[in-house]
């Protein structure tokens, strides 16, 4: 815009000089002439001299010629032209004034001014009468229409149409206005003007009317003219005329020059205003140019702007999209959160199904005790020939190879008893039956504190002990087998062992015992592997061909416990069927609990009260209830009921136990009593546990939650909701101490409240976040909007308990999060759960019946899968019993559906039908050394505890 | 009262009712206390505070099954939140009023369910 205004600004300028530039333009064409003037006027001038000379009366004034050469610079053009016509005009006025002395006329009009002349040539011509014509007298002119005078005759006559100088011209011939009254008749506009030598008829004065002389330029001409008239003088005046035309010539020389000058200057001028125009021009370009740059320029700011503003518009649009994705993926974390969980509950469902498939691997081994047991005591016909004559027993191995391999094992061992003192027959029975009679109260006490390793040889000690006064030969052959089995199975390992045994049975037994538990737990890791890789169904075969290690451990825990319990529980459910055969029905129960109490029994209890009992008080409650149920009882009941049980079977049987009680109760109650005395302490605290224990879930190990909340009323409920879910609890009331407790202790949950004086749960999480990354932090709040929800996840909580919660809420939340501590629980008491029956249901005596006979049924073929399959029966039943019960699903928090967990339960019923018994079994498994504190006593207890905290933190390492 | 929420209470206690009058018990005294509090929040305007104390009613209230009270102190909650205008104020003084008379009312029953 200021280029512009300046361009504009320079126009009139341009356009002036433009103007003026056109004006000078013509001169230059001038010049020409002007220049060669002189030489026409010199050329001209000359003839006329002579005539001038000629010429007697012209008396010329020589300053006035001077003079009116001088004044023509003023007007130049009048000048040229007044000459040109004079010069023009000498020979016409030579004719004209050829009246008289023709010569003298042509002489004296050349003197007379040619504007003069024009002048009267104007007023002689008629035809402008009526605008210009002679005054009445003569003596002056009148110009009678001024206006048309100037439009038409001044053009014609004078060449301009200035009325104004045709006045200035009459001034300088001395003519002047006349103010007469006789102006009125030419009218307002007449103009008179008058010279004394002016007539009309005097046409011969005219000569004298010259024009007037001014009195500044007067002196040097006139002093030039004075020389020259000196001259002029002597020369009789007549050059006079020739000097003039000189003066003139040379005035207008010097004229010519000036204007050349002026043209020069005008020249130039004009030049650098071309130039000057020129660099305008070349402005204005470069300007235009700029312009149409800028233009440009500004399309295309234009354009970007365009560009930029789609840009925008897309760059919003993306941003919107990010927004719905972000939102998407906000839904999709949650989603995803949500999947873990679920994933989760799948992999422990995995890995039961897995437990429960090494539960299955361990049944073969069972499977072959079992059949081994059946052997013994279905057939133990065979079985007593075997161990009247050991060679033909221990070849007899018409079974398939399990058998062999169980016959093998028990063979080994009717020998060995048949050293001892005591009569064969008894000798036999005990040691068919050595499980039922005095091992087995140990045995089944050891079961749950096998699970601990370390804790092994407590219980197996007092066994051994037990077993020791019955008879001390019986330790050796004892301890034999199975290093006969464990070379069977080339386990080098146990060689220095057997020798070890050898000299010191106790720590033989010890030792074996063991080893036992590290294949059972070996073996249980290979049916891991292959199970997974066979799948589920095969276990039975290919597990069988890899169950050959299970199998030493099995012929092993055939000697200790698996035997012993196949037989009992065989018995068991043939004394249970006797029971409704003999009506003997009083007295079963009582047996049952005698033998199965302390192995089924007491998990049974736990079993049905996964979910009721109180797991703090699980070692009490089964302690308890084994103690309150069996021990009473014990004495001599159940022996002979099981000895009626096994009537059916075997007869020798029946006797051996009728001796062996006396036997071994004593022993048992020996060794029993010890550990169990710690249970019976608090057998009151147990009956109200379990009258609550409707909502309890089973932990197996009591979970340690921090809760924290600054409401005393909401911690106080809070805490007694955990109470009573078992949990152990600890209180902080604050962010700060919530954050303080942490660094402290480990926590297997925290509940935190979010609004709190001093520190809120948010910045409370976001720093316990810095260090421990695992622990679920679940807050329990009001503000569950779905942007707080958000801020509580973003700060690393892992849930959110709307605050008005309810018990199942918690419940809940508390099995999502604590699912490690009480899968494994539930792997290892599930199971045991099975198959035993409650206490005093009398439906589960029906159950028990039922399952017998069913039993009975299949016991006839040797399949170990059929009879193992009935024995499942009464499980499933005493399951049924336990879901018609109307629990809860403990696997709730898992996100599985009761159906699925009926499902579960029932795949996990099945395996374990294979197993029959298999919870010695399940016990070395090694996860079991989460089992808990229910089993082993405090101590143990506490150590388990431990193992299942390690267990927490990799919640699959347990089996490997 | 929201006699689902306190039966869950009346059937955790163990038998006797301790549990339940203790919470009981527990819960009046905070109330009484945190109305003391907010009494003399009021007195010095601090909004905020309560803000803050009626979220703390209203948890406790509500883990006690106090409904009336619990609802009403959220009321109070969000309205102190806002920006403390004369208004607000305003509002807030008689929502307070309100949920003391709530709780009167609620006190009464709660102790007819568990005489202490």
């Amino acid at each position: 815009m200021h280029m512009d205004h300046h361009h504009t600004a320079t126009g009139p300028p341009y356009s002036s000089v433009r103007l003026f530039a056109s004006h000078q333009l013509p001169p230059p064409q001038v010049q020409l002439p002007a220049i060669n003037l002189p030489q026409r006027a010199s050329a001209t001038t000359l003839p006329p001299m002579a005539a001038m000379d000629s010429s007697p009366y012209r008396h010329p004034s020589p300053v006035s010629w001077g003079s009116s050469s001088i004044h023509r610079t003023s007007n130049s053009r009048d000048d040229i032209s007044q000459r040109e016509m004079r010069q023009m005009k000498r020979e016409p006025t030579h004719q004209i004034h050829s009246v008289p002395p023709l010569k003298e006329q042509e002489d004296t009009m050349p003197a007379t001014s040619d504007f003069v002349k024009k002048l009267y040539k104007m007023l002689e011509d008629h035809t402008f009468s009526h605008v210009v014509s002679w005054g009445p007298q003569g003596d002056c002119f009148v110009v009678k229409d001024m206006n048309e005078f100037t439009k038409s005759i001044l053009p014609r006559m004078f060449k301009h149409s200035n009325f104004a100088s045709f006045v200035r011209q009459l001034n300088k011939y001395d003519f002047h206005k006349v103010k007469t009254s006789d102006d009125a008749q030419f009218g307002e506009h007449s103009w008179t003007f008058r010279h004394p030598d002016f007539h009309a008829d005097r046409r011969d004065a005219l000569e004298n009317i010259k024009r007037k002389v001014p009195a500044a330029r007067k002196s040097i001409p006139s002093s030039s003219n004075g020389g020259l008239s000196g001259g002029r003088g002597t020369s009789s005046g007549s050059p006079v005329p020739g000097e003039t035309s000189n003066a003139e010539l040379a005035t207008v020389q010097s004229h010519i020059g000036v204007l050349q000058n002026s043209y020069q200057s005008l020249f130039s001028s004009h030049d650098t205003l071309l130039s000057s125009h020129e660099t305008l021009r070349g402005q204005t370009d470069s300007l235009l140019a700029s312009h149409s740059s800028l233009r440009a320029q500004n399309d295309n700011l234009f354009a970007t702007n365009e560009s930029l503003r789609n840009q925008v518009g897309r760059a919003e649009e993306r941003i919107r999209v990010l927004e719905r994705q972000y939102g998407d993926v906000l839904v999709e974390m949650v989603n995803f959160q949500k999947g873990m969980a679920q994933q989760d509950s799948l992999m422990q469902g995995l890995i039961q199904y897995f437990l429960g498939e090494g539960g299955k691997s361990k049944d073969p081994s069972d499977a072959t005790s079992q059949t081994a047991a059946g052997s013994s005591t279905t057939a133990s016909v065979p079985l007593a020939p075997s161990s009247v004559s050991q060679p033909t027993v221990s070849q007899p191995p018409v079974q398939t190879p399990i058998h062999n391999m169980s016959q093998t094992s028990t063979t080994p061992m009717a020998p060995s008893m048949t050293p001892s003192t005591h009569p064969p027959p008894s000798l036999l029975a005990s040691h068919s039956q050595r499980s039922m009679g005095q091992p087995q109260p140990s045995p089944f006490l050891a079961p749950p504190s096998n699970s601990i390793s370390n804790s092994f040889s407590h219980t197996r000690k007092p066994m051994a002990m037990s077993q020791q006064p019955q008879s001390a030969s019986l330790r050796n052959p004892y301890s034999l087998p199975p290093s006969h089995t464990h070379q069977f199975a080339a386990q080098e390992q146990f060689v220095p062992a057997q020798e070890l045994g050898l000299q010191d049975p106790d720590m033989v037994a010890r030792l074996s015992l063991v080893q036992m538990n590290e294949m059972s737990r070996r073996a249980a890791n290979d049916a891991e592997f292959r199970t997974p890789s066979s799948g589920s169904g095969t276990s039975g075969s290919t597990a069988g061909e890899e169950m050959h290690m299970q199998r030493t451990n099995g012929i092993h825990s055939h000697l200790h416990r698996g035997g012993q319990q196949q037989q009992q529980q065989q018995q068991q459910q043939s004394s249970t069927q006797a029971s409704t055969q003999d009506g003997n029905a009083t007295f079963l129960l009582p047996p049952d609990m005698n033998w199965d109490a302390p192995t089924t029994m007491h998990e049974g209890l736990q079993v049905f009260t996964v979910g009721h009992l109180l797991p703090r008080s699980s070692v009490e409650d089964q302690n308890g209830n084994w103690m309150f149920n069996a021990n009473p009882s014990t004495g001599a009941v159940p022996l002979p009921v099981e000895g009626e049980g096994d009537g059916e079977s075997a007869n020798d049987n029946d006797n051996d136990n009728d001796n062996l009680p006396s036997e071994p109760d004593p022993y048992s109650e020996e060794v029993v009593r010890p550990t169990l005395s710690n249970g019976r302490s608090s057998t009151t605290p147990t009956t109200i546990r379990v009258r609550r224990s409707t909502f309890v879930p089973g932990w197996a190990v009591p979970p340690r939650v921090l809760l924290v909340d600054d409401d005393a009323v909401s911690r106080r409920l809070s805490s007694k909701f955990l109470q009573v879910f078992g949990c152990m609890i600890d209180v902080a009331v604050d962010g700060v101490g919530a954050v303080n407790k942490m660094n402290l202790e480990k926590y297997d949950l925290v509940l935190m409240d979010i609004v709190m004086p001093k520190m809120d749960g948010v910045s409370a999480t976001n720093l316990i976040r810095q260090f421990d990354h695992m622990t679920p932090i679940i807050s329990m709040t009001s503000n569950s909007k779905p942007s707080e929800i958000m801020t509580y996840y973003s700060s690393g909580m892992n849930d959110i308990l709307p605050k008005p919660f309810t018990k199942e809420g918690l419940l809940d939340m508390l099995e999502k999060h604590l699912m490690h501590l009480k899968v494994i629980q539930q792997m290892s008491k599930v199971p045991r759960s099975l198959g035993v029956p409650p206490l005093s249901d009398p439906s589960f005596s029906e159950a028990l019946a039922v399952g017998a006979s069913q039993l009975q049924r299949h016991a006839s073929s040797s399949n170990p899968g059929s009879s193992s399959n009935s024995s499942s029966l009464h499980p499933m039943l005493g399951m049924s019993g336990y879901d018609d019960d109307g629990r809860i699903n403990p696997l709730a928090g898992m996100g599985l559906s009761d159906e699925r967990y009926a499902a579960i339960l029932r795949d996990i019923v099945t395996q374990e039908s294979f197993s029959g018994v298999g919870v010695p079994e399940g016990f070395s498994f090694g996860l079991a050394g989460a089992l808990g504190p229910g089993m082993g006593g405090e101590k143990r207890g506490l150590d388990d505890e431990g193992d299942a905290r390690e267990g927490k933190r990799g919640r699959f390492e347990i089996i490997e | 009262i929201d006699m689902e929420v306190f039966n869950q209470i009346v059937e955790l206690d163990d038998g006797d009712s301790s549990f339940v009058s203790g919470m009981v018990t527990d819960y009046l005294a905070q109330v009484d206390s945190t109305f003391k509090k907010m009494d003399k929040a009021m007195e010095t305007r601090d909004l905020k505070e309560i803000s803050q104390l009626g979220h703390f009613l209203k948890g406790s209230s509500a883990a006690l099954g106090v409904k009336q009270v619990s609802l009403t102190c959220e009321k109070i909650q969000n309205t102190a939140k806002g920006t403390p205008t004369e208004k607000n104020l305003e509002e807030v003084t008689s929502l307070l009023k309100c949920v003391k008379e709530e709780y009167g009312a609620a006190k009464i029953r709660l102790l007819e369910y568990c005489p202490t």
